[in-house]
């Protein structure tokens, strides 16, 4: 390993959790979403040179990968298991689910029922990110990303709470 | 239970498992479209110079070109040269715009969508002028083999030997060039195109101008 390699991989160290969790937020399959981890790795590793240090690497980071991911285009996949997963999925609910893990694989699941814009949308609000910064990192207006904010807690709320009263 | 505990839910994720360093070494250049693209853009940069160093060496060198007046070789080849050059210049610069500099939002696919299919014009302009120019020689090479050859009435007609080889020369290449630009840059424009459709229907477009 070259050290240009070995002082990319300690820059990306600290925050491969944007990696692995934007790839699981756009991927269900775990093979597409080792080629989209990839794909990411790859575009940060080509555009490391044109990080100017005007922003934080993390927030670099958080454009390249939603940028990357955005615009990947995944092989030609059947639909077949995604549906039957949805149709199975439907009988449960989060907010009636104890163990941790299988909540967190619900919510992951009503992820695959969102557009790639919303996806992006709700791992920043997930991320703890604010409007601005979503607005910023996806290059739309302030207004436009609390809109499509709300939009779409609807309608991960619809997907993943049996009781449909809870605030947004 | 709220909608912002799903955030609790979420930070319980744990990424110890991913290993960044194999992830890195399996990294193999998964083509998306703009990969192919970009791939193909500058394949046919070194092409197109190889090609034309290839066409300045076989000119000077082979004997047939004496049947030309010198000035004619001349001109084919400035006329060949400054068309080259004015689309590579166009062609660098949009290089450096969408594949140096990147694309980052959503307008910027917009506009890359526009300019690539701007660009296959001009590249489909560039081609049919090098072939006219092309064609030339490669009849100057059919015609001194004298192979082929047109009689009418007992007289060998050269103009209509010309017109005939250079309509099927012609023909050829276009058929060829027209299958390698949909197979090569208009197959992945179409993908593109796909994804800025999908984005549209989010009303992304309305509010990004």
């Amino acid at each position: 390993m070259t050290s240009k390699q070995k002082e990319f991989l300690g820059a990306i160290e600290p925050h491969k959790g944007i990696l692995y969790k934007v790839s699981k937020v756009y991927c269900d399959d775990i093979n597409d979403q080792e080629d989209l981890r990839q794909e990411i790795l790859y575009q940060l590793w080509h555009s490391i040179d044109s990080f100017r240090h005007q922003s934080q690497f993390s927030t670099w980071m958080y454009r390249v990968a939603l940028n990357t991911a955005i615009l990947y285009f995944k092989k030609e996949k059947k639909e077949t298991q995604k549906i039957t997963e949805y149709n199975q999925w439907q009988e449960k609910f989060i907010d009636e689910v104890d163990n941790s893990d299988e909540r967190l694989k619900l919510l992951y699941q009503s992820f695959q029922h969102l557009d790639k814009i919303e996806k992006a949308i709700i791992f920043m609000y997930l991320e703890d990110k604010s409007q601005k910064e979503i607005a910023q990192t996806l290059g739309i207006s302030e207004v436009n990303a609390r809109v499509k904010l709300h939009r779409t807690k609807e309608k991960i709320k619809s997907i993943i709470f049996k009781n449909k009263d809870y605030e947004i | 239970m709220k909608f912002d505990e799903l955030k609790e839910i979420w930070n319980q994720e744990s990424n110890k498992e991913m290993e960044l360093q194999a992830e890195l070494e399996k990294i193999k250049e998964y083509r998306s479209p703009f990969q192919n693209i970009r791939n193909n853009l500058f394949f046919e940069f070194v092409f197109t110079w190889i090609g034309v160093l290839f066409v300045c060496i076989v000119v000077s060198l082979v004997p047939f070109y004496r049947a030309f007046h010198t000035g004619y070789l001349l001109a084919m080849l400035v006329m060949a040269l400054i068309p080259t050059i004015y689309y590579h210049l166009k062609f660098y610069k949009f290089y450096k715009r969408y594949f140096i500099n990147g694309i980052g939002t959503f307008n910027a696919l917009m506009d890359f969508s526009k300019k690539m299919t701007e660009f296959i014009s001009d590249y489909r302009t560039y081609n049919y002028l090098i072939i006219l120019i092309l064609s030339n020689f490669f009849y100057a090479i059919i015609e001194k083999t004298n192979k082929i050859k047109i009689v009418i009435q007992g007289q060998r007609d050269k103009h209509l030997e010309y017109v005939i080889l250079m309509l099927i020369i012609f023909f050829l290449i276009f058929i060829t060039t027209e299958i390698y630009i949909n197979y090569k840059y208009k197959r992945n424009l179409n993908k593109i195109n796909d994804l800025i459709r999908e984005m549209e229907k989010n009303e992304l477009s309305d509010s990004d101008k």
